[in-house]
């Protein structure tokens, strides 16, 4: 009886272990989902409103979740005068401090510094396109990125659950 | 203007690298700062009342050569700041060459043109900015107020003359807050405000920065003659005041609301009557004679120093006949 529950336990905690492996994955398309929805937001702020950086940054920070929402309010202090950064330096700044908040990778943050380094300093038309062209990258990388998680949780839940089970094999 | 409020309202837009040199200096002359000027590779340059200098490591200096040399990043640190870090929402200030920044400071800019159908659609590559400094001197119209005050509640269409920097815009400010405000024995008046340049209220994205008085309703960069039309259909004031007239639609503009019955105080450019008198465009309003004070300010005591007042029949009233003396604050006069 005992020897059953200890293998149950096993093979639930090989389950588990493969989920958490797959789930960065899934997080990593989430992630990229929701930069998409924020530079989404920007280009309507800027396009319509013609609103200033800092408040439409204010606004990102009360509609969007966590890890993006501490983003965000610290790339909005980041631009106070006192700091005497421009915006591009406050993007850039933001990214190295809480990238490791994120599970993107490398190519993710290239397309957002990428992004970054117009960031204010041109005409709405100017504005406008270089957000357009953002989203789209980070779209392409968003599908890729969904299809991986597919992939790689699948395969990981295999994983798991057979590591689980042969563990279970190799102690009967 | 104090040390305090020159960090919190101007040096704050410059580049950090800038900061500390303006930083350093002297309340004395933070006092009779006027200007401050950034011009491509060239020193940073200060404007005082009565001096033109530059600023290095080493201070104030007259010699160009020891004045710390302006970068092109600088700039255009400078106007990524100004702009809050969103240069697309400055596309009408771009054409027109200036901001106002909070505390009511104007920032002309100049650079490459953009021309489309021979206008400026926009500025690019920025060579140079000039920030000029505001200042308010509160109660410095003390002295000028019984003079264009008629009977208990009315007032005479008055008219301020004087050359660029001589504190005539500060002048009409404190007017205009006075006569909105009321004081002892005396309701205030409902004022509209035409405010082409942004530069009596200072609005800075909509909000006035400077006070105008309580029942002072403010057009933001308008149009004057545009302006005065809709404040008469729109918010019936009985005293319209603008800044700057000149061209032939002011002076139309002017004649329909004085018609409407409405009270104007307005400001020139000009030396004297007599110089007012051989441009076109006014000689009619002078001839006609709808003003009846006429304020003649100049700088040869410092900005604020009234040569005269006069009246219709261009009859000196003031006080000090032929004695100019210089207003300040608190209502204070400075004889000399």
């Amino acid at each position: 009886m005992v020897k059953m529950i200890g293998s149950l336990i096993i093979i639930i905690s090989g389950l588990i272990g493969g989920r958490l492996m797959g789930f960065q994955y899934i997080q990593r398309a989430r992630e990229l989902q929701q930069f998409i929805n924020s530079l989404h937001m920007l280009e309507t702020e800027i396009s319509y409103g013609q609103t200033l950086l800092p408040l439409a940054v204010n606004r990102l920070i009360q509609i969007s979740p966590q890890p993006h929402k501490r983003f965000f309010s610290q790339f909005y202090e980041n631009l106070h005068p006192k700091l005497g950064l421009t915006a591009d330096q406050a993007w850039q700044k933001v990214i190295t401090e809480t990238g490791g908040n994120f599970c993107l990778k490398t190519e993710d943050w290239e397309v957002l510094r990428q992004y970054g380094q117009g960031l204010g300093s041109s005409d709405d038309q100017n504005q406008i396109r270089q957000l357009k062209v953002a989203q789209k990258r980070l779209e392409q990388l968003e599908e890729k990125a969904r299809e991986e998680s597919e992939k790689m949780s699948r395969m990981w839940n295999y994983v798991g659950t057979l590591t689980g089970i042969g563990l279970v094999i190799l102690l009967y | 203007m104090n040390r305090q409020k020159l960090a919190d309202q101007i040096v704050k837009f410059l580049p950090p690298r800038l900061r500390e040199y303006l930083l350093m200096l002297s309340d004395q002359d933070l006092e009779r700062l006027q200007e401050i000027r950034l011009r491509v590779n060239r020193p940073l340059n200060l404007n005082f009342a009565a001096a033109d200098l530059f600023l290095g490591r080493s201070g104030l200096t007259p010699d160009p050569l020891r004045g710390e040399v302006v970068r092109r990043e600088d700039l255009e640190q400078a106007i990524l700041f100004l702009s809050n870090h969103s240069l697309y929402a400055l596309d009408e200030e771009l054409r027109q060459g200036f901001i106002t920044i909070p505390g009511g400071h104007r920032v002309g800019f100049v650079g490459h043109g953009v021309l489309k159908e021979g206008k400026i659609k926009q500025l690019k590559d920025f060579s140079g900015i000039n920030i000029r400094i505001t200042r308010e001197v509160k109660g410095c119209a003390d002295p000028i107020l019984p003079f264009i005050l008629k009977g208990q509640h009315d007032i005479h269409h008055t008219i301020i003359i004087s050359p660029p920097r001589c504190g005539k815009t500060t002048l009409l400010r404190e007017i205009i807050s006075k006569l909105s405000d009321g004081f002892q024995g005396f309701s205030g008046f409902k004022i509209g405000v035409v405010d082409e340049r942004s530069e009596l209220a200072g609005s800075f994205q909509g909000i006035p920065r400077h006070h105008l008085g309580l029942r002072t309703d403010v057009l933001d960069h308008c149009p004057k003659t545009a302006g005065i039309y809709l404040l008469i259909r729109s918010m019936s004031p009985e005293i319209i005041a603008t800044d700057e007239i000149g061209s032939s639609a002011d002076v139309v503009a002017i004649s329909e609301a004085v018609n409407a019955g409405i009270r104007l105080i307005t400001t020139v450019h000009g030396r004297d009557i007599d110089e007012l008198s051989r441009r076109p465009v006014l000689q009619d309003l002078l001839q006609s004679r709808i003003f009846t004070r006429y304020v003649i300010l100049s700088d040869h005591r410092g900005a604020g120093t009234i040569e005269g007042i006069y009246d219709e029949n261009l009859t000196q009233l003031s006080l000090l006949k032929n004695r100019s003396y210089q207003l300040s604050e608190k209502g204070r006069v400075n004889y000399g």
